[in-house]
This record gives C-alpha cells, sequence and structure tokens, in this order.
C-alpha cells in the first residue's frame, strides 16, 4: 500500500462526543434564527394545565448509491470527453471545462444512466475533474473510481439534528400550545455559504414552518450548529429529520390527550384536507385498529413535502432484544396528477427501503476529524429478509403536480417508531434504533 | 496465462492469480454487466455463477475458479428470455438497476436449486443490497416464475 | 429573427459533432446517429419513419424521468407512444442555445413538478404546427384536420398522412403563440401505465452507466482522500509502489488527494 502521510487539518481532533455536544447546544442556545411563530406560545405554557416535553435526535448519514463515484474522461487536443453519473449535467460540463481550462464548447457530456443519486450527485462531483486532471496528465483516457470506502468517507451527509419539544393542554385535554427548537448544521453552510450571510436556513425548518396541525400558539426556531463535516441533500432530507421529530411527537402529544393517534391526528387536521384524505385513505387500507396478530402493533404519521402528501401506516412488532420486525407499510399517495402509476407506486415502495435502513441502521459518526465507517458492513443496508410487505394507494386530487421521488421516505420512520412505542411502551427518540433499542423484559 | 471459461467460451487472460474475478472480467474481458459496488462481498453487485452456485466475484480469486463454469449476466441469455429477465421486465423490477444483474444471478441460482422457493428460501438467498428498494418488486418476480 | 436558421445551422454543426443520443446508450461503439430530421421545435424531432424523438434533460436515475418526461410531450402531441423514444440532451448545446430545455439539475423530486407546463406545451404546439402543415399541402382549412396516434387526418375526406411525413413542414410552421392544454380527464397517456423505456437494456446488463465505459488505452485511476475532513496532503512514497504490476503513475490531486493510476482498477487499488 502506497505510504501516505497526512496533516489532519484544524479539525483533527475532533471525535463525535464533541459534534453531538456542539449540536445539541443549539437546543438551549438563547439566541435562536426566528424561524416561525403564532399566538404566544410562552404564555399559553405558562398556562397549561398539563406540559410535556421531549428532545429528539437524527444523526449525519452516507448516500452510498450503489454505484461508486466514478468518472472517466479522454482529453485530446480539441475535445474533452467525460462520463459520469450526475444529477446534473450542468454541473459535470462545467466542472470538466473548468478543469480542462478550456470553453464548454469543446467538452462533450456522454449520456449515462446514474446507478441511484439520492442527492449524492447533485453538484459535487470532484471525481470529474479528477478524471479530467489525470487525463490530461496520463495523456490517455483515465477511469477514476472511488472505492466505496472513498464513497462513505467523503460524502455530503444528511446533517446532523436535534429537535427540543414542549406542549401544553389545557384541563380539558385540548392542545394549545406547541414550542420546537430545532438544532444541526444548516446544508447552505456547505453547499452554498454565500446564502447563509442573508440570515437563516428556513428550509431546515419544513415541516414545522408548514406545520398542519393545528395549535392555537405555536412557534419554531433554529439554533443552527455548522460543524467541520460537510453536508449536502439527502433523499428526503430534511422532511425526513423533522418528519420523524414532529410525528412521533405527535404520538406523544397524543397520548397526553388521552386519544388514539390517529384520531387526534384528524382532529387537528380538519382544516387540512389534503393532509386529512391522504391519512384517512392510509388508515381505510390498512385497517386502523384492526385485530392483529398478537405482538404486532400499527403506528401511523402523515407528512407532506416535495408538492405531494404522503399517509404511512406500519405494522411492526419487537424481538426480545429489542429489534424491530416490520411487516407491513401501507402507503397512501397524493401527488395531484399521476404521469406513470407504476412509477408512484415503485417510489413509494423505494422509498420505505431508504427510511428503514436510516431508521434502523443508519449513522455516520466522526473520529480525529473523519468518517469512522467506510462500507456496508459498518454502514449497513435493509436487505430482503427486512423488507416488509408494501402496499401503496395512490389517492390522487388532480388539482396539482407534486414530486414522488422522495415524499414517501418521511413518515415511515416515525410510523414504524410509533407502533414500537404500543408494542414495548417505551418511545425511541435517538437513531438509529439499533442503538436506542433495548432488551424487552420478559413479557 | 490462465484459461477461464465464462459463458461457455474459453478466454485466456494475463493477470495475477490472486486479481478477483470481478476486475478480471470488468478490466480484462470488457464484460462490465457485473458490477462493481463494495468490493467486501457484502452488496451482491458483483454476483456471479461459479458452476451454477452464485458467488461473489469481488471476493473470488482468479485462480480459485480456472475449472470451473462461470455464468455472468451476459451469459444468462443473449436475447433476455431467461425467465428471470423476462420476470424481470414485466414485474418492472430495476429502478436504476445497478444492482440488478447481481440481484438476477442471485435469483437465476435460488431457482436452479429451488423452483419453488418460499418467502424465507428468498431471504436466506437474495442477500443482495438494493439502495432504490427494489425488494418487494425481487420476490414478486421471483414467486411468478415458480409459478410457470 | 434568425433564430430558425441558427438552429439548422447548429443541428448540423451539432450532427458533425453528434448531438443527440437516443436511448440504448452511448458509450463508444454504440452511439446512435444524431437525429437527421429537422426539430419541430427544441423537444421534438420527427423522422421520416415517423419516430418522435422526445428529448430528456433530467437525469434517469430510476425514477423514471426518461419514461415520465416524454409522456407529458407526447401526450399533447397526439403521439403513438410505441413510437416515442426519448434522447439525453447535450449540455453543451442548452448551455449554447441559451439553456432551451429549461431546468436539469434533477433533485428535490423536481422533474415532473417543475416541467410539466413547458413539456406538455412543446407537444401541444408541435400537435398545432403538425395540423397547420398538413391542411397546408391539402389546402384545406386546419380546422378540419385533426391529430390522433401520430395520424393526421382530413375529416371531411378521411385522408390521412402519418406525423413522418409532414414534421420537416411542420418545423417551418410558425410556433402558435398560445395553445389550450388537455384536462386530465381527456389523458390517454398520461396516468395510464407505461413501462419504463430502459428496463430492457438493464436487466441484460447492458453498459448504461458511466463506470462500464471501456475505452482504447484505458487507464483507471484509484483514489484516496484525507482522512479527516480538511486535511491536507503532507507526502507520499511513491519509490514504494512504483514497480508493481500494472501501476503507471502516483498523481497529487491538489493538497487533499492522491490518485495512483495503473492499467486496471485492481492494480490501482491496492498499490
Amino acid at each position: 500500500m502506497l505510504p501516505i502521510e497526512w496533516d489532519r487539518g484544524p479539525n483533527g481532533h475532533v471525535n463525535h462526543a464533541d459534534v453531538l455536544a456542539f449540536v445539541k447546544s443549539g437546543l438551549t442556545a438563547t439566541d435562536p434564527l426566528e424561524g416561525a411563530s403564532e399566538g404566544d406560545v410562552v404564555a399559553a405554557i405558562a398556562k397549561g394545565a398539563k406540559v410535556i416535553e421531549a428532545e429528539y435526535h437524527a444523526p449525519f448519514l452516507s448516500h452510498a448509491p450503489m454505484e461508486p463515484q466514478n468518472a472517466t474522461a479522454r482529453v485530446s487536443a480539441d475535445l474533452v470527453e467525460i462520463w459520469a453519473p450526475t444529477q446534473n449535467i450542468e454541473a459535470t460540463l462545467n466542472l470538466a471545462a473548468k478543469a480542462a481550462g478550456v470553453d464548454i464548447g469543446k467538452v462533450k457530456v456522454h449520456p449515462v444512466m446514474a446507478g441511484g443519486g439520492f442527492g449524492r450527485r447533485g453538484g459535487q462531483l470532484e471525481y470529474v475533474p479528477q478524471a479530467v486532471e489525470l487525463s490530461m496528465r496520463m495523456g490517455k483516457p483515465v477511469q477514476v473510481i472511488w472505492s466505496r470506502e472513498e464513497d462513505i468517507r467523503h460524502d455530503y451527509y444528511r446533517p446532523i439534528s436535534s429537535a427540543k419539544f414542549k406542549a401544553a393542554f389545557d384541563a380539558q385535554n385540548n392542545p394549545i400550545a406547541w414550542d420546537t427548537r430545532i438544532a444541526g448544521q444548516s446544508i447552505m453552510s456547505t453547499v452554498n455559504p454565500e446564502a447563509l450571510k442573508k440570515g437563516t436556513d428556513l428550509g431546515f425548518l419544513v415541516c414545522f414552518t408548514d406545520n398542519p396541525y393545528d395549535v392555537p400558539n405555536r412557534r419554531v426556531d433554529f439554533g443552527m450548529r455548522n460543524t467541520h463535516v460537510p453536508v449536502g441533500y439527502w433523499r428526503s432530507v430534511n422532511h425526513s429529520q423533522n418528519g420523524y421529530f414532529r410525528e412521533c411527537f405527535v404520538d406523544e402529544m397524543a397520548e397526553a390527550a388521552g386519544m388514539d393517534p390517529y384520531q387526534f391526528r384528524r382532529k387537528l387536521l380538519a382544516n387540512s384536507p389534503k393532509q386529512l384524505a391522504c391519512m384517512d385513505a392510509a388508515a381505510k387500507a390498512a385497517g386502523w385498529g384492526r385485530s392483529l396478530p398478537q405482538g404486532v402493533f400499527q403506528g401511523i404519521a402523515q407528512v407532506d413535502g416535495y408538492g405531494s402528501y404522503v399517509a404511512s401506516v406500519v405494522e411492526a412488532s419487537v424481538r426480545p432484544d429489542g429489534h424491530p420486525k416490520v411487516h407491513r407499510v401501507v402507503a397512501a399517495i397524493d401527488c395531484g396528477h399521476v404521469v406513470n402509476p407504476d412509477t408512484v407506486k415503485a417510489q413509494t415502495e423505494g422509498a420505505v427501503a431508504w427510511a428503514l435502513s436510516a431508521a434502523l441502521y443508519g449513522e455516520i459518526t466522526i473520529k480525529n476529524g473523519g468518517v469512522e465507517q467506510g462500507n456496508y458492513h459498518d454502514y449497513p443496508m435493509v436487505k430482503m429478509a427486512e423488507m416488509p410487505v408494501v402496499e401503496v394507494v395512490l389517492v390522487p386530487s388532480y388539482d396539482f403536480w407534486g414530486g414522488v421521488g422522495e415524499p414517501g421516505a418521511p413518515p415511515v420512520t416515525p410510523a414504524l417508531l410509533n407502533a414500537m412505542y404500543k408494542a414495548t411502551g417505551r418511545r425511541i427518540r435517538n437513531l438509529p434504533i439499533v442503538k436506542d433499542s433495548q432488551p424487552r423484559s420478559a413479557d | 496465462m490462465i484459461t477461464l471459461t465464462i459463458n461457455e467460451q474459453k478466454h485466456e487472460v494475463e493477470v495475477d492469480p490472486s486479481t478477483p474475478l470481478l476486475w478480471v472480467l470488468r478490466d480484462k474481458l470488457a464484460m462490465t454487466g457485473t458490477k462493481f459496488g463494495c468490493g467486501i462481498a457484502q452488496c451482491g453487485a458483483c454476483t456471479v455463477h461459479i458452476n451454477g452456485m452464485a458467488a461473489r466475484a469481488c471476493v473470488t480469486p482468479v485462480s480459485m475458479v480456472t475449472d470451473a463454469k462461470i455464468t455472468t449476466i451476459e451469459g444468462l441469455s443473449t436475447d433476455g428470455s431467461h425467465p428471470v429477465q423476462a420476470a424481470w421486465v414485466a414485474h418492472e423490477v430495476p429502478q436504476c438497476g445497478y444492482c440488478q444483474p447481481g440481484m438476477m444471478m442471485a435469483a437465476a441460482a435460488l431457482l436452479t436449486q429451488k423452483p419453488n422457493p418460499t418467502d424465507a428460501d428468498i431471504d436466506a438467498a437474495i442477500t443482495n443490497i438494493c439502495r432504490c428498494g427494489t425488494y418487494p418488486r425481487v420476490r414478486a418476480a421471483i414467486h411468478s416464475i415458480a409459478k410457470t | 429573427m434568425n433564430f430558425a436558421l441558427n438552429r439548422r445551422l447548429f443541428l448540423q454543426a451539432s450532427t458533425v459533432a453528434g448531438g443527440g443520443f437516443m436511448l440504448g446508450f452511448a458509450l463508444p461503439g454504440n452511439e446512435a446517429e444524431a437525429a437527421a430530421a429537422p426539430e419541430v421545435n427544441a423537444w421534438i424531432v420527427i423522422q421520416p419513419d415517423d419516430t418522435v424523438i422526445v428529448r430528456v434533460a433530467h437525469s434517469e436515475m430510476g425514477q423514471g424521468a426518461f419514461t415520465a418526461l416524454p409522456m407529458m410531450v407526447a401526450e399533447e402531441l397526439n403521439a403513438d407512444w410505441a413510437k416515442v423514444k426519448p434522447e439525453f440532451i447535450n449540455p453543451t448545446e442548452h448551455v449554447q442555445r441559451n439553456r432551451v430545455w429549461g431546468g436539469t439539475a434533477t433533485v428535490g423530486s423536481r422533474a415532473v413538478r417543475t416541467s410539466h407546463e413547458y413539456l406538455r406545451k412543446a407537444g401541444a404546439s408541435a400537435r398545432e404546427m403538425l395540423i397547420a402543415a398538413a391542411a397546408q399541402q391539402w389546402k384545406v382549412p386546419a380546422s378540419e384536420v385533426r391529430a390522433e396516434k401520430s395520424v393526421l387526418t382530413h375529416t371531411p375526406t378521411g385522408r390521412t398522412l402519418s406525423y413522418g411525413k409532414v414534421a420537416s413542414a411542420a418545423s417551418r410552421m410558425p410556433a402558435p403563440k398560445d395553445v389550450a392544454l388537455k384536462p386530465h380527464t381527456e389523458w390517454t397517456i398520461l396516468g395510464t401505465p407505461k413501462s419504463r423505456v430502459e428496463i430492457p437494456d438493464k436487466v441484460m446488463g447492458k453498459p448504461v452507466f458511466a463506470i462500464d465505459v471501456r475505452l482504447p488505452d484505458m487507464l483507471f485511476a484509484a483514489i484516496e482522500h484525507s482522512p479527516a475532513f480538511g486535511g491536507k496532503l503532507k507526502s507520499f512514497d511513491e519509490k514504494a509502489v512504483a514497480k508493481m504490476p500494472g501501476v503507471r503513475a502516483v498523481v497529487a490531486l491538489a493538497d487533499s488527494a492522491v490518485a495512483v493510476v495503473a492499467d486496471s482498477y485492481f492494480e490501482a487499488s491496492r498499490a
């Protein structure tokens, strides 16, 4: 092996505990960035007959698409040719032209399909200039391939983030206030630092700035904590974090109010007809409340995002060692107009696997300034044996055009955690599940 | 010089005997249907058949398979007519498709050994990773072949 | 306006350079011929054999853009879906033509929801141009011509022309200023299940991915980046691997990565 000496740089001493402490300090920061506010949340909480609080956490995650990062360049005197998986052909073009020092008129980007992308290949395509530079150096075509370890260790990760909630109820158990603090790393800190100079990154607060649940006094703000770890977009990125935080806490609110979690949501979504219709469709298709085999429980969640509405019911049991078995996922999606129905179903099915891999196993941790994980053995994925039956119900409302690649993912994790709570009586508020689950005492 | 029998054809290659079969296929023989995903036998994107059994080419030294009959995705059929390929098209299994050659080779080997696999057989035999999440369709496609 | 002339000149130039690419995938050796027929508009080329080429500006990574986006064009074009073939745009041409194909970044579940209007309008506009061309050829009012499944019919007489027969004339017709889009209740392509066009290639293990490119004299490179974010390369001992089989060079990339270049990826990655 080539002996290489590295200067690990200014963050070479940073470990995961440091990152966590820094991010979580955003939960108690006294100078948060403003998000959205309605009513007077502080006064309402002070008046509450009952107040509940909870803290949640979501880790950094890698994309790890099956086709590793790679690029092939053939540079001749009058033409730069490039082949590379990309979600952004103009970025490929511009990076290749810049690396070769030529006008884009001398660059030919060959069309290829990408073996997955999931947000990894949207613009940070370092492998493109690497291939161009090496082809120029060698005077021959060069194919650059990042090993899986280089891929996982040099990704642009889903940001790390935490949430802290407070909700207050009146004497009749009606929710009267909901306060949310999000702490974590803005994607803009990596992909567009200039944008941050204008203030906050409201994209980090989705699911809360557009929270459909009717609670009279609400507030969300942001303890931004940008670490040295590069972050980026990731299939259903901020919705995957905030959807999980919100929908798990809504279940906690339902319990505090003494209501069934589906009926509690219905009550608070009375003025959000699309969310309501979608959730009703999922509940109906799943048979919410039906009699299930012993040990199997249902959880529900609904999240709108990417222009579409999705509600999921998860049926799961929990093994004695605390690990869940997901039996069935029923997802209802309203993407407005349906272009190709089978594609909508396929994407929604795939989103279930995407979400489950993250929920069960996904975590990137930092040691000495770099990533500890390196391949699928220490950054594992759900495989066939853990994949539930997935039923997708299309409930198009034909008055808008929504996305379908991502919105299927966010409701899966909270619906699973809500089902697990029914099985164990213990809330999981840290992901991945393998880290936070506990062996069950004998039933 | 190493002689390999791949898809019923003999190939002579000049490589270090420790070279994994995957890289002989991809870099020496330009048979790129067999994919590189992890290099450590975790993902199954490199699955081929060695004497009819599914094997992970990324950890199979080429010296171990000189006497074996090797089949790759290119040899499953020349026209897409293998039942697994036909079922994969009918069920629209692939999404990005990168893992699917390995997935199909694993499925074809399973069906040879167990023409009517149970769900548990499928769970045990198909340990490939698909990041797009095509697993439900892989399962349905395998069952559809078993029924025919 | 001499846009039409420029467009044609450009197409000639880009045909020489291999401007457009059909599905079937353009790895060396199997590049399809660039379309010889003129564009009806930037999105649509109809060949004399009635093949309808629809340009696709978004990446295909399994989410179905290569099928869904042409469906939106074909619906309003009243094309025979069986004759529609997607073709990936050439990004160089895209930039040189002032981003004529709209957004290309395939992120945020946006491919359909950001392009549905201009894609459907491109289809509707081309349909009107085909109708106008047929009407001109028959010397009848356009209102007497209908377009269905890639065939133009003169309703009173029953005469027909296929799209391929009038595409060239249609490309010279003025584009209508405004076109009405169909209500979803009239759709015959959109909303119906269509097989994803690239699946047959994918089940054959055909080389549709960048990592499958094989070029004459191609070398392979393995890369190692700084193990810590923000770290820098201090030194490396090239001599330790220079004599390993297949190794051609060890190259520092900027100050944060090292590449080993070799005859095969295995030889590069183990060095």
